[in-house]
């Protein structure tokens, strides 16, 4: 999963992006539509991958992470900022350039079903991206390779997706972004419509296939239990923002960021005798909508520390002699887990 | 301690025999509940665990009466000794709303979107209870309170569609128990809710229960939400149990594959980093057509060829009940551990 | 309502029988009795019209000796006043029929799905042109507009069938291209269509690989309800004495010439008629059935 040692370390990230912001119009309804306000599913979001590693990019419904995920993609069209990718800027390329980019960054979503041609085979589902990018070759070995790859049978590939179980679809999902061999593939939450039994199976073919291919994954999803199994770095967000972002042990063995701590207390753990002696914090409200984000910092609604300062001053994503950047005006680090693992 | 034992004193708020439930379909009949028997005692919280397609939410919509006219339903199901199964429409509709109450996980479709939410909890007290129009909306706000919506006052008139997600499943709870229910039932209250709202709407049922004395039972495929409310678990596979008894012995010494697959194959938030896991290979049998024998046999690695053959009965293993042909060696294999 | 029914299908693994798509279609309509009929009908009818010169002998441009007779052994439709055997006129007409409306079809299906798609794809100014072109050919009275084409191609020395059956296959695309466009609005909206834009597919491929086989139900069904309309609407046309020009003959030609002696020689009125009539009814059955058997849920909701 990690870099490993005997590779040089590359200076360039192999995905960079800086300062992203996405708006989305709010229109009124009538014949006229005006835009009446500005809903910021992203609001000034800087992160980097590393080749070869894995940014787990987690947070709740409305956090902006699938924003960020389909404006690295293009998409969906960036309001603002740049992404780079192998040091190439992406904003402002034609469409044609465009499409020779996406050979490199594949996307897998959280609903195979929904994602895949219901009226296509199997074999031309995967086969779609090597005749889109002209690939020379066999390609009907080369889908057959790329179902063995995920774990399925050749012979399969003339079958239906409906003919599929939920973890097979997202198999073949896989093999779908794995088709052209690219180099940053971005999975959008995608073992959370499986079942637990399921998700296992499809999280280590995802571990197996990075450390077999030298993947980059951006890992997004609303799971910090799978987010944390899975990344080697993690950015939380909330409301368009990102909070806290670490190393893996970093965010979840000393979440400084209250927002952080709040969420990693309230996941649950399938441990009756260690959830009875949880420390919990639980939140008041809901997140605020994100159409009217209150002034200053953005969770300061529903933070036990806010001050003044929190109303007045957005506090920046930096490291405050924590080891790692959080954006909170009273970052302390809380070992959660650790006192009562014992 | 476990569901099936008679040595319990009280008679339980529910008792399910035997439940076997199947829809017919065009491809032929849907086995969904294929003979599962489980009580539920005054003030304990039973969580009934599976994943899709194991029956856990059918065995309780036949307890409440709600499955379609088609499905066929036989075995007993007993709300305080009374044969739910051979009630009337009228009798069905007294137990549900009062004795019996559900929360369900998409509260936007269970309230009515062209009432306020205090109009529709009071509309419940009303029928069940003789109180004029005025008490009713008191109590309204007294119970919109109790679940912890900001502003009950206001709240009250606000319409589903004014709520968020939590908000509306406190209202959801609140009408559950609006007339002090013997028994709550909660079919996936917090999978479509965030973390943060889901820990939320649990501290809530908690204080719901409490503050009725109810029972709950809890319908979940989240064995972390188990683990933070349950006394007692029943694991649901392919329409039977595979496993039952104490929250903290099964999570601790599981007696079922099934049950320590289950465990083996969630990414856990306290496992030290690097833990490979352990998934359950194959999928869930088609219940058009179950294995003959245990139906978690083809996905199961203790699997021989009785378990093919022969149907394992829920017996006694340690402190829980099992059914497994190889319980025991399951059971003695995590105390190893 | 419970989760089991679902889940559990949808859990079967493809260990089962393979069904495909079309396959599952394929025995919804089986199971509409009226429809299987009614193809049956038509099929068999199509073919029959080859036969009718071999069975009875008579070709539908001979004249036989026998004038103004009515239904026998030998003429089993009677014979018009100089002397065409009306059985071998009503076949003809038939099968002349058929091909205008097939013609007609094929070229509205193709122009209505394609620029529907283009619309719904598309959106903004594409839509807002092609949307003004749709209207424009809705609100148009076909029929008169039809007319004046017929005379004028009348003027310049005859028309052939193709022609007539082309002009109408122009006009009639712009209900099915309304159809479409609102498919194509909810299909856009699938995954599966992101994840074709993901993968660098053109608009080519998404419209022509993703969006017309997806809405590929509704075609069909306005496809074959097409035929339908073409059909009454080319017996429309030379009932009013336009389109097709003697010797050859429609389904229509011949109603409008057997008219006049509704009362005094019924056949040759009645008869070709009523082959119009089951030829259409039996086309609108073959359009119910494809329309419940491609659209489960609407059968549902009945």
């Amino acid at each position: 999963m990690s870099n490993p040692a005997d590779l040089p370390v590359e200076t360039t990230p192999l995905l960079e992006v800086t300062d992203l912001v996405k708006d989305f119009p709010i229109r009124s309804k009538g014949a006229i539509r005006r835009t009446v306000g500005m809903v910021q599913a992203v609001n000034g979001v800087s992160l980097h991958i590393n080749r070869g590693e894995t940014l787990g990019l987690v947070g709740e419904s409305g956090s902006g992470k699938s924003t960020i995920a389909r404006c690295i993609l293009r998409l969906i069209e960036p309001t603002s900022g740049s992404v780079r990718f192998k040091g190439q800027e992406l904003a402002g390329l034609s469409r044609r350039q465009l499409q020779a980019m996406r050979r490199n960054m594949q996307i897998v979503y959280q609903d195979p079903m929904a994602s895949l041609d219901p009226r296509m085979t199997v074999s031309a589902i995967i086969s779609e991206p090597l005749r889109i990018h002209r690939t020379t070759g066999d390609i009907g070995a080369r889908v057959g390779e790329l179902l063995e790859l995920v774990g399925l049978r050749p012979e399969h590939g003339n079958r239906y997706p409906h003919e599929f179980s939920g973890g097979q679809r997202q198999r073949i999902g896989i093999a779908r972004a794995l088709a052209l061999a690219p180099d940053l593939i971005i999975l959008d939450e995608p073992v959370s419509a499986l079942d637990v039994s399921i998700q296992a199976g499809v999280l280590n073919l995802l571990e197996d296939l990075q450390r077999q291919l030298g993947l980059t994954y951006l890992f997004v999803a609303h799971d910090l239990s799978v987010v944390r199994h899975i990344s080697d770095r993690v950015a939380v967000m909330y409301l368009g923002r990102i909070v806290e972002t670490g190393t893996g042990p970093e965010v979840y063995e000393t979440p400084a960021h209250p927002y952080t701590q709040a969420l990693l207390s309230a996941v649950p753990i399938p441990d009756p005798k260690l959830e009875k002696r949880r420390r919990r914090i639980v939140l008041e409200g809901d997140a605020p909508n994100p159409a009217s984000p209150p002034s200053g910092c953005r969770f300061r609604t529903r933070c036990w520390k806010a001050e003044l300062i929190c109303t007045e001053y957005d506090p920046e994503l930096l490291d405050l002699g924590i080891g790692h950047p959080v954006a909170c005006h009273f970052p302390t680090p809380d070992d959660l887990m650790g006192s009562e693992q014992g | 301690m476990t569901g099936l034992d008679s040595s319990r004193a009280e008679t339980p708020v529910l008792s399910v025999r035997d439940l076997e439930v199947a829809f017919p379909t065009p491809d032929g009949d849907v086995q969904a509940v294929r003979g599962v028997s489980w009580d539920v005692y005054e003030g304990e919280v039973l969580a009934i665990a599976g994943e899709s397609g194991s029956g856990k939410s059918v065995s309780v919509m036949a307890a409440m009466g709600l499955l379609p006219a088609t499905a066929q339903v036989s075995g007993s199901i007993a709300y305080r000794g009374r044969d739910v199964l051979a009630m009337s429409d009228k009798d069905l509709e007294r137990l549900r709303g009062s004795s019996i109450s559900m929360v369900f996980q998409d509260p936007m479709t269970s309230l009515n979107p062209v009432m306020a939410v205090g109009a529709q909890i009071a509309e419940g007290v009303r029928i069940h209870q003789r109180v004029n129009s005025r008490t009713a909306r008191s109590k309204a706000v007294e119970l919109l309170d109790l679940v912890g919506l900001p502003n009950a006052g206001q709240r009250v008139d606000s319409y589903p569609h004014e709520l968020s997600g939590g908000m509306r499943q406190r209202a959801m709870i609140a009408m559950a128990i609006a007339n002090d229910p013997d028994l709550l039932i909660a079919d996936e209250p917090t999978t479509a809710l965030d973390v943060t709202i889901q820990a939320q709407v649990i501290d809530v049922l908690e204080r719901a229960r409490e503050a009725t004395g109810s029972a709950l039972v809890i319908i979940t495929h989240d064995l972390g939400v188990v683990a933070r409310i349950a006394h007692r678990i029943l694991v649901m596979y392919a329409g039977r149990a595979a496993e039952t008894g104490m929250a903290d012995g099964v999570f601790e010494r599981p007696s079922h594959p099934y049950t320590a697959g289950l465990l083996g194959s969630i990414p856990r938030l306290d496992a030290p980093k690097g833990t490979r896991l352990m998934p359950i290979d194959g999928a869930p049998p088609s219940m058009l057509a179950p294995p003959p024998g245990c139906a978690f046999a083809p996905r199961c690695p203790r699997a021989t060829p009785l378990c093919s053959q022969e149907i394992p009965e829920l017996r006694p293993i340690g402190n829980q009940q099992s059914a497994c042909h190889h319980g025991e060696d399951q059971y003695n294999e995590a105390e190893d551990v | 309502m419970a989760d089991a029914p679902v889940g559990i299908l949808a859990g079967t693994p493809a260990e089962t029988e393979a069904r495909s798509q079309w396959q599952l279609v394929l025995r919804r309509f089986l199971a509409h009795r009226l429809a299987v009929a009614a193809g049956i009908v038509l099929v068999a009818a199509y073919l029959f019209s080859y036969l009718a010169e071999p069975l009875t002998g008579w070709g539908y441009k001979e004249l036989s000796p026998d004038l103004s007779q009515g239904p026998s052994g030998n003429h089993w439709f009677g014979t018009d006043t100089i002397g065409h055997d009306m059985f071998a006129q009503s076949m003809r007409g038939l099968r002349v029929s058929v091909h205008v409306s097939v013609v007609v079809a094929g070229i509205a299906t193709v122009l209505g799905s394609v620029l529907g798609a283009v619309q719904g794809w598309f959106r903004g100014r594409v839509d807002g042109a092609l949307g003004l072109l749709v209207d424009f050919l809705l609100i148009l009275p076909l029929l008169p507009v039809l007319m004046v084409l017929g005379t004028r191609t009348r003027a310049s020395g005859g028309s052939s069938l193709m022609f007539v059956a082309v002009v109408i296959g122009l006009f009639l695309w712009a209900p099915l291209a309304r159809v479409v466009r609102g498919e194509v609005f909810s299909i856009r909206e699938k995954e599966y269509i992101e994840a074709a834009e993901a993968l660098g597919a053109s608009n080519t491929r998404i419209i022509f690989r993703h969006l017309i086989p997806n809405a590929m139900s509704s075609i069909i069904v306005y496809a074959t309800l097409t035929v339908a309309t073409a059909i009454l609407l080319e017996t429309a046309l030379a009932f009013l004495g336009f389109g097709i020009q003697p010797p050859e003959v429609s389904l229509g030609s011949l109603v409008d010439e057997g008219r006049d002696s509704a009362r005094t020689r019924w056949w040759l009125f009645y008869l070709p008629g009523a082959v119009l009539v089951v030829l259409v009814l039996c086309v609108n059955f073959v359009g119910d059935g494809l329309r419940d058997a491609l659209d489960p849920r609407r059968e549902q909701r009945r």
